[in-house]
């Protein structure tokens, strides 16, 4: 594989289960199953799903917060669990940066926003313990907060939260990462500062060629924002699709059943749903497709085998027997 | 560091700016400031100065002891032993507390739970009759007497900040110190443990308010050194010249009352601390102060004051 080849992330059948119950009745929580997935340079690819899907433990497996139990993790072609299976490096830590959902908890209520964002630079050397303080200046103003000087030495509580929101953001730029996981970044913001945090989302990856991944349960903000969308469920990759083709053309049932729960103009709150209503099947999951309880156009093979991943069309994957019948 | 000092002025700011803990800090800093200098400013307190269980008098102020002492000068002398060990045991049962309870709770696994069958086990040791036994067995002493209460004392304290550290250890702004490339030295250090600052610091005032009373309890009891001259042992002496028959009640009162207000003056603090811990407790006496000052026509609503 030659260099302009090899994508700067890439996740293969990455797998991760947590242990869940009593000491008697130990059960396994399968949080993800082997979801492969890639992301570029200068690329913003978005991971859907609703609550339970396993999207966010997958920023927090490529962030290496928790650990996985199985797959392989490349960056840049470096499979980053062999060469550091324990704890992730410096050196990787300081590629890969992450902007948490709740900015009223990622940022610690004892210290300065100037402590927040002074202390990653320090870290990884990116400024000396002068020069800190007009760096940490400078990336404040990169994510609007203007002026930096009247926000610097504010403590968290006295910040609303798209402020807080900008000053995380600001805080994962200081080591100047390749990647930016975004765990629902807007998801805790009010509806009207929404907007201007995904708009500094993407300018910073228009100016500084930054992948971005972003997670979020909105499907119309991931259609704006991302250039890939990939749909999760139960902790498995169910589909992946230019961002535009998915929402037009949604191939897998889950997805048809996420677009039709995205409220349109001349729809009713009462429509059905081209689904049975359920949660995902997390713990101790039974043989074939996660989706198959709630699916209203199963066949045999649903409820026994679990549908490979299929290519169908340039940079389209969906795992359903729907389409795996019709290829063969 | 400024950041460093900022902080230490807004709990100056907040401990001089409350009335209960300016009571406490006069009191208690008025014990220690004795505790300092007063030994050497009165006459020897071992000395046999007058008749034996006199009253107060113009030549001895709070009266003489059974023995013939000076009791002024046993309850000035008396109080540099007990304070010294009654905060150095504050000390080291805050400072063994929160390494155990801060690893515990920040390790976890089996880590977490070795220390927290340690913990365990010396919380359900019955602490006073373990004080005494242990208190005897020792040759008596200041530093048995600080070993046996910081033994018995230790172990709530761990069990405290262990559950605090692990409500804390589950916080964001703890998984983003470690995507940050924090190591579990410095992420303890400077992100969990400020966080703990009020609650170990009221901590460790309730543990020397324990370590004195304690401490005069196992003195009284006889368990210490009784050639020394402690509140503890004063109070043993007391009972042993049978001040209660004789109706000498000088030989214990000043000595009694030295403690008590010792310990309310330590209490007072502590309620102030909670307050200034506590932000809903706080912003009631703020909007309290707001409301006795009426603003001047045409001012701007008040909207955040003495916080930032």
């Amino acid at each position: 594989m030659n260099a302009a080849a090899t994508p700067l992330l890439e996740l293969r059948d990455v797998s991760t289960s947590f242990r869940v119950g009593g000491f008697f009745t130990p059960r396994l929580l399968k949080a993800t199953q082997e979801v492969s997935f890639t992301l570029d340079r200068g690329e913003i690819v978005g991971v859907v799903g609703e609550s339970g899907s396993g999207k966010s433990t997958i920023a927090r497996l490529i962030s290496r917060l928790v650990p996985t139990t199985g797959g392989a993790m490349l960056l840049d072609g470096d499979d980053v669990l062999v060469s550091e299976p324990r704890r992730a490096s410096l050196a990787y830590r300081r590629r890969v940066q992450m902007i948490f959902q709740d900015p009223f908890g990622s940022l610690n209520p004892v210290h300065t926003v100037a402590h927040h964002i002074e202390r990653p630079l320090l870290l990884h050397g990116k400024a000396t313990k002068e020069n800190a303080r007009s760096a940490a200046l400078e990336l404040l103003d990169d994510v609007g907060l203007r002026p930096a000087e009247d926000f610097i030495d504010q403590h968290p509580h006295s910040l609303s939260g798209g402020q807080r929101q900008r000053v995380a953001i600001a805080r994962a730029l200081a080591p100047e990462p390749d990647i930016i996981l975004a765990d629902e970044p807007t998801s805790m913001l009010d509806v009207s500062i929404r907007m201007d945090v995904l708009r500094l989302l993407d300018d910073l990856r228009h100016k500084r060629g930054l992948a971005i991944l972003f997670i979020t349960h909105d499907l119309a903000a991931a259609k704006h924002l991302a250039d890939r969308i990939v749909v999760m469920y139960a902790g498995r990759m169910m589909e992946e699709a230019p961002a535009d083709q998915l929402v037009k053309e949604p191939a897998h049932p889950y997805s048809q059943l996420l677009m039709a729960a995205v409220p349109r103009r001349g729809g009713s709150l009462h429509d059905p749903l081209p689904a049975d209503p359920g949660t995902p099947p997390l713990v101790d999951p039974r043989p074939g497709c996660p989706f198959a309880a709630r699916c209203r156009q199963t066949v045999a093979a649903c409820t026994t085998t679990t549908p490979p991943v299929i290519q169908l069309g340039p940079g389209h994957r969906v795992a359903c027997h729907l389409h795996t019948a019709r290829t063969q | 560091m400024s950041r460093g000092r900022s902080e230490g002025r807004r709990w100056l700011d907040a401990l001089l700016g409350n009335r209960k803990s300016m009571v406490g800090l006069a009191i208690v800093g008025a014990f220690v400031l004795m505790s300092l200098v007063g030994p050497s400013l009165v006459q020897d307190a071992s000395a046999f100065v007058a008749t034996p269980h006199q009253p107060p008098s113009a030549a001895h102020w709070f009266g003489t002891t059974g023995q013939g002492q000076d009791v002024f000068a046993q309850t000035v002398v008396g109080a540099r032993l007990t304070l010294a060990v009654g905060f150095t045991c504050g000390f080291l049962v805050i400072g063994i507390g929160s390494v155990i309870g801060a690893t515990a709770g920040y390790v976890g696994g089996r880590v977490d739970e070795g220390l927290s069958l340690l913990t365990n086990v010396f919380l359900v040791l019955p602490g006073l009759p373990l004080m005494v036994v242990v208190a005897a067995w020792l040759p008596a002493g200041p530093g048995t007497l600080l070993a046996v209460l910081t033994l018995t004392g230790w172990a709530w304290n761990a069990r405290v900040l262990r559950a605090q550290t692990l409500s804390l250890r589950g916080k964001d702004f703890v998984a983003a110190a470690q995507v940050s490339g924090d190591g579990p030295l410095r992420i303890v250090m400077a992100e969990i443990l400020p966080n703990m600052l009020s609650l170990m610091v009221s901590s460790f005032i309730g543990a020397t308010v324990y370590a004195i009373g304690a401490q005069v309890g196992l003195e009284f009891l006889g368990l210490g050194d009784i050639g020394a001259v402690t509140w503890g042992t004063n109070l043993y002496w007391a009972s042993n010249d049978s001040a209660l028959l004789t109706g000498a009640w000088w030989t214990f009162v000043p000595t009694g009352a030295c403690i008590a207000l010792v310990g309310f003056g330590l209490t007072l603090i502590n309620f102030a601390i909670d307050e200034i811990a506590n932000p809903a407790l706080q912003s009631e006496t703020i909007w309290r102060k707001q409301l006795s000052v009426t603003p001047p026509p045409g001012a701007a609503t008040p909207v955040e004051v003495g916080l930032a």
